[in-house]
């Protein structure tokens, strides 16, 4: 599946706008290596997203086209999440209410 | 050694919440956050829940938001009341 597309349908990035651009600045890794949206990930990758206030690192555990809303979560395992330090990039930051 | 060794849980102003012996993050939203730690499943309740910071390796999390409940899985949640009327 593509980066971008996982990137949205695992809600872990809510807007399809943000997903690619976030991809497409090099701020997306993928077991290591920086991704580009279309990028194919598969089960097992990590993933890390370097979002504008915090870096947040998963692994893929499920790929699935539409997932319903409350099984997004189901398809990574949440491995880290770090505060950024310094300045917020707002530019980067996924502002909707509920995101992980 | 007893099993929940190393699990403690510190609330801090009832707006966030850091959680210690942590093994996995099992499901979380807005709303509520499933964690599995040494010491059994463990559910934090609340309002615009997010995660603060979040460490598999050390085994810690610190969530932020209004702080709901607390809730252990083996605990069961009817039975709290239920003896203080008899």
């Amino acid at each position: 599946m593509r980066l971008d597309k996982f990137l949205k349908v695992s809600r872990l990035i809510k807007r399809r706008t943000l997903a690619k651009k976030i991809c497409d600045a090099g701020r997306v890794l993928v077991n290591g290596r920086p991704g580009k949206a279309a990028t194919d990930v598969a089960v097992g990758d990590e993933i890390v997203i370097q979002y504008g206030n915090k870096t947040v690192t998963v692994v893929v555990k499920r790929l699935a086209d539409n997932p319903r809303r409350d099984e997004a979560a189901s398809l990574y395992d949440m491995v880290r999440v770090e505060p950024r330090a310094g300045d917020v990039d707002e530019e980067f930051v996924d502002d909707e209410a509920e995101t992980p | 050694m007893d099993p929940a060794e190393g699990h403690d849980v510190h609330i801090l102003a009832r707006r966030e919440i850091e959680v210690t012996g942590v093994e996995r993050l099992e499901r979380f939203d807005a709303a509520a956050f499933l964690i599995s730690t040494r010491a059994g499943h463990l559910s934090v309740e609340g309002k615009s829940l997010a995660i603060k910071a979040f460490d598999r390796q050390a085994g810690v999390i610190r969530i932020e938001g209004e702080i709901g409940a607390l809730i252990y899985g083996d605990h069961r949640r009817a039975a709290r009341w239920g003896r203080l009327g008899r």
